[in-house]
């Protein structure tokens, strides 16, 4: 087990920059997830952990041991491939085994291992299978396997669930979330689907366009979005433009032609546009007359927004527009 | 400071580029070398004498090879495309075995062919005969020989070509858009010239070119059947036993110039954006022949064919139970036994062309297995500068007619060099073994490469992560993958070793002759029987190659082109 830290990563290809200026901290046995639209840099991220590629600035540490340059083969860690990867030409057992045979261990403890592990996924009874014959879940947990059982001092998940059914993604999730609790793995997880994102781990990192928008507890990201893009991939919202006006120290909100309060207190500054993010489930409905600061009425319904509202600068990396 | 990805490229680039520099490029460009010489001082003198009117037989050798292609592409064609059509769209009794029996004739090596259908169709040929003596006739009623023989040859031996590439295009056609044509109100041939004919032209013209080329680099042929009818590739052979190197190197860097340049216009043409859409494969529908006269005529047409197709095989069977000296003036053979097969055992001197045959097969294969695999492992999966480059000079040698990699090599090592390792190789046994090394390179890097493609580089990557150093990844992962591709290639370079003849005929000694040039000889003594021997011989180890690379890889004969 390792921690992670990625200090200062710029990850160029030609003149595209695929990861710029990254700097986050793993710590030991925690789920972290990368979050994030396909081609905003989460996957070349968890590459350059893994070792497939050198990052073009910056540096790469597990625990305090710089792991920059080192080879793939040279760095103990577990991946699991979007599309698994499982060695056609093997069993489920040849497959599991790999890592240990080339750690070059004693057969029986090889076998004792791989059967160990194979009965933590639930898969022992498919052993000697060949992987072609196995379900789709089946040979996720066959891939899972194959990284746990060399004992990773990180575990790396690249979008592990998004070629399963909902069904079968729902049982992974806890699956492998099982799995990480009970190994205690420091685990990297990439993912583009917020609802397994805010699930499963422990933090998240938002990534957009090569950016790494926010970083913190699932709760955080969703209650205190740092910027519009966050606050609009997480969840859904309403996204509405508001001013800070100095004079009257106050937002105010053009569209609903009316003061706004909130807790806590947003970025009071007029300094570039701001929007308000206003998650649905923060809005009390009523037919009957509400009083307070942020109640709007329209015809005999009253609309509570309670203080609710959070303030967001809409300043950040935009690839679409409202 | 090289990172390891590049230095592990750079080690394996350099045992490649060495090779391919030493043994193909470095002769083409001693033949280009050769013929700007002319007693030992630099002149253009060689392709003035080509192209002036001093040697109008060169200039006539050209255009006869290029008509001869543009007559064998258009016969092969026509006898490739409807049976194609025929056997992927209609379903008829026997219509797979009649399938199967369509691609016999790439069993058949050319010399060995060849010699079958003037046994066959030849002026004192066995049909002919036949027919004048069940009809009465003062004479023959016909014969091949000169063009019409070299066209029939070529049409036989080439249409398969064209068969197997429509047949694959036309089972990637997706039924459904022929359908949607035929519900929008075209009208069957509507349907064909809008829709199907457009689908299919990107396998037309890759089978014209490719026939094109084979037959521009076609030399058995010729070489049995032309008489007095001049081409390219046998000037070069004639250049050279008449010791005009210099304009045999001139003839050879004419016809190379032709055949890179279609090497090159077909890449070009392979790697423009086609039609073809990625929609899964969906099985070919075929109508049922329903009207019961239809169905037997296609039936006996079928067999007809079938007959046609197989009378070489069966001619050169029987014919290798004719003993030396009981077919000479009669019409018909006429006495049969195992005499030629015994000699082939018993006899040193008839075995020994088997002997090295094998040996030397066997050898060349190894090379281009192992440098075959890695090359087409460089190309495919690695990165670097020159990569394009490097895959034209890899595939130069297919390209090449095989008398100009004859001729090369010859210019090449008739001389010490330091890629002979300070040897003149020219008359020695290994000439030979190198020679089909050099020209089978390409059959292996394709047929690797095509399944390498296929393979997704997370397999790798996966293998990396799980701590296994880059030999052992390629050896208990990629290897065993790619194993099929390989070997399918190997196998056919096998085969196409066994049978090889025209750089055989420019680079052999006593001591290496292998079997072609022994049916060669043995032609020459007019000892048929034993030339039929060993070219059923031939015929045989193809054959049990090709089924064990069925039965035990799972490759079948037709992907193998």
């Amino acid at each position: 087990m390792s921690s992670v830290t990625l200090a200062n990563i710029t990850k160029r290809f030609g003149n595209f920059t695929a990861v710029k200026d990254l700097d986050l901290v793993i710590e030991e046995g925690e789920f972290f997830t990368f979050l994030g639209p396909s081609g905003c840099g989460k996957t070349t991220t968890l590459r350059m952990i893994a070792g497939f590629y050198y990052p073009s600035e910056g540096k790469v540490k597990f625990n305090e041991k710089d792991m920059t340059t080192v080879s793939p083969e040279n760095r103990n860690t577990g991946m699991v491939f979007q599309n698994y990867a499982l060695f056609p030409h093997m069993t489920v057992y040849e497959n599991v085994a790999f890592g240990l045979k080339v750690r070059k261990k004693k057969k029986a403890e090889i076998k004792k291992r791989v059967e160990d592990v194979l009965e933590k996924v639930r898969l022992k009874p498919f052993i000697d299978r060949q992987v072609s014959q196995l379900s789709g879940g089946q040979q996720q947990r066959v891939a899972l396997a194959r990284a746990l059982v060399i004992e990773p001092d990180i575990l790396l998940l690249d979008e592990p669930l998004s070629n399963l059914d909902a069904r079968l993604r729902d049982e992974m999730r806890n699956e492998i979330l099982r799995l990480q609790r009970e190994y205690g793995i420091t685990t990297i997880y990439v993912t583009h689907d917020q609802v397994e994102a805010l699930t499963m781990s422990d933090r998240i990192a938002v990534f957009n366009v090569g950016n790494c928008q926010q970083i913190g507890t699932p709760t955080e990201i969703y209650n205190q979005p740092v910027n519009d893009f966050v606050a609009e991939f997480i969840g859904e919202t309403n996204l509405l433009d508001v001013e800070w006006k100095q004079d009257e120290e106050e937002f105010y909100s053009g569209g609903l032609n009316r003061r706004i309060e909130v807790t806590p207190p947003g970025p009071e500054t007029n300094e570039g546009p701001l929007k308000m993010s206003i998650r649905p489930e923060a809005i009390q409905v009523s037919e009957t007359e509400l009083t307070g600061p942020n109640v709007l009425q329209e015809r005999s319904i009253w609309f509570n927004l309670q203080e609710k509202p959070c303030i967001v600068s809409s300043q950040s990396m935009r690839v679409k527009l409202l | 400071m090289l990172n390891a990805e590049k230095r592990k490229t750079l080690f394996l680039l350099i045992p490649i580029i060495l090779i391919l520099v030493g043994y193909v490029l470095y002769p083409s460009i001693e033949t280009l070398l050769e013929s700007f010489k002319r007693n030992g001082s630099m002149t253009l003198q060689n392709y003035i004498d080509f192209f002036g009117p001093k040697a109008q037989s060169n200039l006539e050798a050209l255009w006869n090879s290029v008509y001869i292609s543009l007559l064998s592409v258009l016969l092969s064609a026509c006898i490739g495309i409807p049976l194609a059509f025929i056997f992927t769209r209609y379903d008829f009794p026997g219509r797979s075995f009649f399938s199967g029996i369509a691609i016999m004739p790439i069993v058949l090596p050319s010399l060995v062919g060849v010699m079958a259908f003037m046994w066959l169709y030849g002026e004192v040929g066995l049909v002919p005969s036949a027919i004048r003596d069940i009809f009465d006739l003062e004479e023959v009623p016909f014969s091949i020989g000169g063009v019409s023989g070299i066209l029939i040859v070529h049409a036989y031996t080439m249409y398969p070509y064209f068969y197997m590439t429509v047949s694959s295009a036309l089972n990637n056609v997706d039924p459904s858009l022929e359908e949607s044509a035929a519900n929008l109100g075209s009208s069957r041939l509507g349907v064909f010239w809008k829709v199907t004919f457009p689908l299919l032209t990107p396998a037309l013209v890759a089978a014209s070119l490719l026939v094109f080329m084979v037959s521009m680099a076609s030399f058995s042929a010729p070489f049995l059947l032309a008489g007095g009818y001049r081409v390219l590739s046998l000037q070069i052979y004639f250049s050279k036993i008449n010791g005009n190197l210099e304009m045999a190197a001139t003839q050879s860097v004419i016809l190379s110039i032709i055949s890179i340049s279609f090497l090159l216009f077909m890449r070009w043409f392979q790697s423009r954006k086609d039609y073809r859409m990625g929609t899964k494969g969906i099985g070919a529908h075929r109508s049922e022949v329903s009207s019961p006269l239809l169905k037997w005529v296609m039936v006996s047409l079928g067999v007809v064919a079938m007959i046609v197709l197989l009378l070489p095989h069966a001619v050169l069977a029987i014919l290798s139970f004719v003993p030396e000296g009981s077919w000479t003036w009669q019409t018909y053979p006429t006495s049969f036994n195992f005499e030629n097969y015994r000699l082939l055992f018993e006899d040193p001197n008839i075995w020994d062309p088997v002997r090295n045959s094998l040996f030397m097969a066997f050898v060349a294969c190894l090379g281009c297995f192992v440098f075959g695999m890695l090359t087409s492992y460089a190309l495919v999966k690695r990165k670097f500068i020159g990569k394009n480059l490097l895959d034209i000079l890899v595939m130069i040698p297919w390209a090449l007619p095989a008398t100009v990699v004859g001729m090369n090599l010859i210019l090449a090592f008739n001389k010490e060099t330091p890629f002979s390792f300070g040897q003149v190789l020219v008359g020695t046994y290994w000439i030979l073994p190198l020679a089909y090394f050099v020209r089978f390179i390409p059959l292996v890097v394709r047929s690797t490469s095509a399944v390498l493609e296929q393979l997704d580089d997370s397999i790798e990557e996966a293998a990396q992560s799980l701590g296994a150093k880059w030999f052992y990844t390629f050896r208990r992962v990629v290897l065993p993958i790619i194993m099929p591709g390989v070997l399918s290639g190997t196998l056919l370079a096998f085969v196409q070793a066994v049978g090889e003849f025209p750089t055989s005929v420019l680079l052999y000694t006593l001591d290496n002759r292998p079997i072609s040039i022994e049916i060669m000889n043995q032609l020459r003594l007019f000892n048929l029987g034993q030339a039929a021997a060993f070219g059923m011989i031939q015929v045989g180890l193809i054959a049990i190659v090709m089924v064990i690379s069925y039965k035990f890889f799972g490759v079948k004969s037709e992907n193998t082109l």
